[in-house]
């Protein structure tokens, strides 16, 4: 079980994450969603020991994290910076983590490599974005650590390498099962390989669910504007369109059947939301609003 | 894999280059000296002994600046890190403080079978070897010391902050300098009593050592590249 | 089989599996896949899946051989059929009657339909 008890992080005046309560279960994937500047890395970084929280504790199967030697050796956090020398060959880096690795699998990365098309002979400093990433993920899988990290090792990769990815991902974590967080605004191709989700937005936690129950949570209801605002009072608005007479509301809400005839027989029309609108509805205004007539 | 041993394997096509091109350039300048007239001086105490300090100083700050990153995000944690650093630095620093007497030795001795030696050569003798180890130990240490913490002012703050730890970080570095340098003939510079000296030196190695331990180890490791 | 994002998955993997007995392409006691095989077939999370196999379980459609894997239930095709059947005139027929009652189709113009069809 990864912890986290009122974590917050500050720069200076400036507060990226605030006060997060997290209990994750190992042995699963996890995705952490949240828009540009919404803490994810911050949060990333203190749950890897990258940085000390500036409050609030970050516990691994008990242990305190940070500067826990049991614990950090069994932590692979991947920033998009990938964290090396420029000057250092993609070579170098394989081989300075398989020196620090336990579990480092060098056939399996090199595997990754021929995957990715990236020549191992090439300095850091002349890899193009999308291949930094590559070679992100080659160090974030091939490293085998129990809790793995990855932060937005995707950026810069076209269909095809993101594709490969995921496939090497699921692939992996199904022949060794570990703890691995991708951070991601590609929610719609990946989602289906979490098994939660975690929302952050401007440094707090918004949600933590199973994906699952987040498909088919939502729902828009559009109608006549009086119908629907006699229909959806009392549920969580989460946005709203109004056309003419025509008003289309989406609810965090979700309705049984007998809710569903009911609206159909004054008129109403029902439409499913999927994972990415509702995340963009969730996290494009601080506070969802409670419906009204 | 300890961090120790991880250092010294990066560090090797590093060590092992600098070691024959110290040598080499030893023995190139001292033929080109002899040729001339016999040396009043050792080549080997100007190279081994005066040079080789500034090359330590740049490992130290190599260290830091690009080497805790790297370690940190393969899993060390930064205690690990120091303590690795630590033995590292002290196998190397041991090491030279035995290479610059051996060489020293080597150098005196060929010099005195082909009769080069000037009237003025400093001789080696036991009593020199062991004060030159002592003399230069402290020193490698120091430069050592300093050029870690000179870049942990650069890498943990910014600005004033970062100046004002960098000037502090070079003490040890001109302090051990200044009390336990020798000159080309292996004799102290200054005349400081070597107990003195010797005391003053470990007390600002301990000092600046214990402030880079308070100031490493819960430094945020930044996401910036290169 | 593709998911989309509109109902949980577990949910579209039974109704999946339960069209695929109804249709024989799955035979009573034959072997389903196991949860990893069907997770990296369709690069899904396996504890999806598994949600998915269980509700499969719980239904009886599906049954446990401890260590070897899961198999379709012996009464399963007959047992969903009958349901399906149930729920046709409820699910399909009853809205396709009220629609026609809107555009105005009588229900003698549909059985013409229909008997067209035969």
């Amino acid at each position: 079980m990864i912890e986290l008890r009122d974590v917050s992080v500050r720069y200076g005046s400036t507060v990226a994450v605030e006060g997060i309560d997290l209990d994750l279960p190992t042995g699963k994937i996890y995705g952490l969603l949240g828009r540009n500047g919404s803490g994810k890395t911050s949060l990333l970084s203190a749950l890897a020991s990258f940085r000390r929280p500036s409050s609030g504790t970050v516990r691994v199967d008990g242990q305190d994290a940070f500067e826990n030697p049991a614990v950090m050796r069994q932590t692979c956090f991947i920033r998009d910076t990938l964290d090396t020398n420029e000057s250092d060959k993609v070579r170098a880096l394989l081989r300075f983590a398989g020196w620090m690795r336990p579990n480092w699998d060098a056939d399996y990365a090199a595997k990754l490599l021929d995957l990715f098309e990236i020549n191992p002979r090439k300095r850091a400093s002349s890899l193009s974005r999308g291949q930094k990433s590559a070679v992100g993920v080659v160090l974030g899988l091939a490293a085998r650590a129990p809790l793995t990290i990855l932060d937005e090792t995707y950026l810069g990769m076209d269909a095809v390498a993101r594709s490969a990815f995921y496939r090497e991902l699921l692939g992996d974590y199904l022949a060794h099962p570990r703890t691995i967080i991708l951070s991601t605004h590609l929610i719609e191709e990946v989602a289906d390989l979490f098994e939660r989700v975690i929302v952050i937005d401007h440094g707090r936690l918004l949600l933590h669910e199973e994906t699952d129950e987040l498909r088919g949570r939502g729902v828009t209801v559009t109608g006549p504007a009086a119908a629907v605002g006699e229909f959806v009072a009392g549920h969580t608005v989460l946005g709203e369109q109004t056309l003419g007479g025509v008003r289309a509301v989406t609810l965090d809400w979700r309705p049984d059947p007998a809710d569903l005839a009911r609206g159909e027989s004054a008129g109403l029309n029902f439409g499913p939301v999927g994972i990415q609108d509702l995340f963009i509805h969730l996290t494009s205004r601080a506070q969802p609003l409670e419906a009204t007539r | 894999m300890s961090v120790t041993r991880v250092l010294f394997r990066l560090y090797r096509p590093i060590i092992l280059p600098f070691v024959v091109m110290i040598v080499l350039a030893d023995v190139i300048a001292t033929v080109a000296v002899t040729s001339v007239r016999h040396p009043d001086f050792s080549m080997w105490l100007v190279l081994g002994g005066a040079a080789a300090k500034y090359w330590i100083l740049v490992i130290g700050i190599i260290l830091v600046a690009m080497h805790l990153r790297q370690f940190v995000v393969n899993g060390a944690t930064r205690h690990e890190f120091l303590a690795g650093v630590a033995v590292f630095g002290l196998i190397l620093a041991v090491a030279w403080a035995i290479a610059v007497p051996l060489g020293h030795g080597i150098e005196s001795a060929v010099l005195g079978a082909a009769g080069k030696r000037g009237p003025g050569y400093p001789v080696l003798t036991a009593g020199g070897a062991l004060r030159q180890f002592g003399q230069q130990l402290p020193i490698s240490l120091a430069y050592l010391v300093s050029g870690a913490m000179i870049a942990t002012g650069f890498y943990r703050w910014r600005a004033w902050t970062g100046l004002v730890v960098m000037l502090g970080g070079a003490v040890p570095a001109l302090a051990t300098d200044w009390l336990l340098g020798f000159d080309v003939w292996g004799g102290l510079n200054r005349g400081v009593p070597y107990p003195a000296g010797l005391a003053l030196s470990v007390a600002a190695i301990a000092l600046v050592a214990w402030g880079l331990h308070r100031a490493i180890s819960d430094v945020p490791i930044r996401p910036t590249a290169g | 089989m593709a998911f989309d994002d509109r109902s949980p998955i577990y949910l579209q993997i039974a109704d999946g599996i339960k069209n695929d007995v109804l249709s024989g392409a799955l035979k009573e006691d034959e072997q389903v896949m196991s949860t990893n095989q069907y997770a990296a077939f369709y690069r899904i999370n396996p504890a999806t899946a598994a949600k998915g196999f269980a509700q499969l379980v719980d239904e009886g459609v599906l049954y446990k051989k401890r260590g070897i894997g899961m198999f379709v239930s012996p009464a399963a095709r007959e047992k969903l059929r009958r349901e399906r059947r149930e729920r046709f005139f409820t699910e399909v027929v009853d809205p396709m009657l009220a629609e026609a009652k809107r555009i105005g189709i009588e229900v003698d113009e549909i059985v013409r339909h229909l008997g067209g069809a035969r």
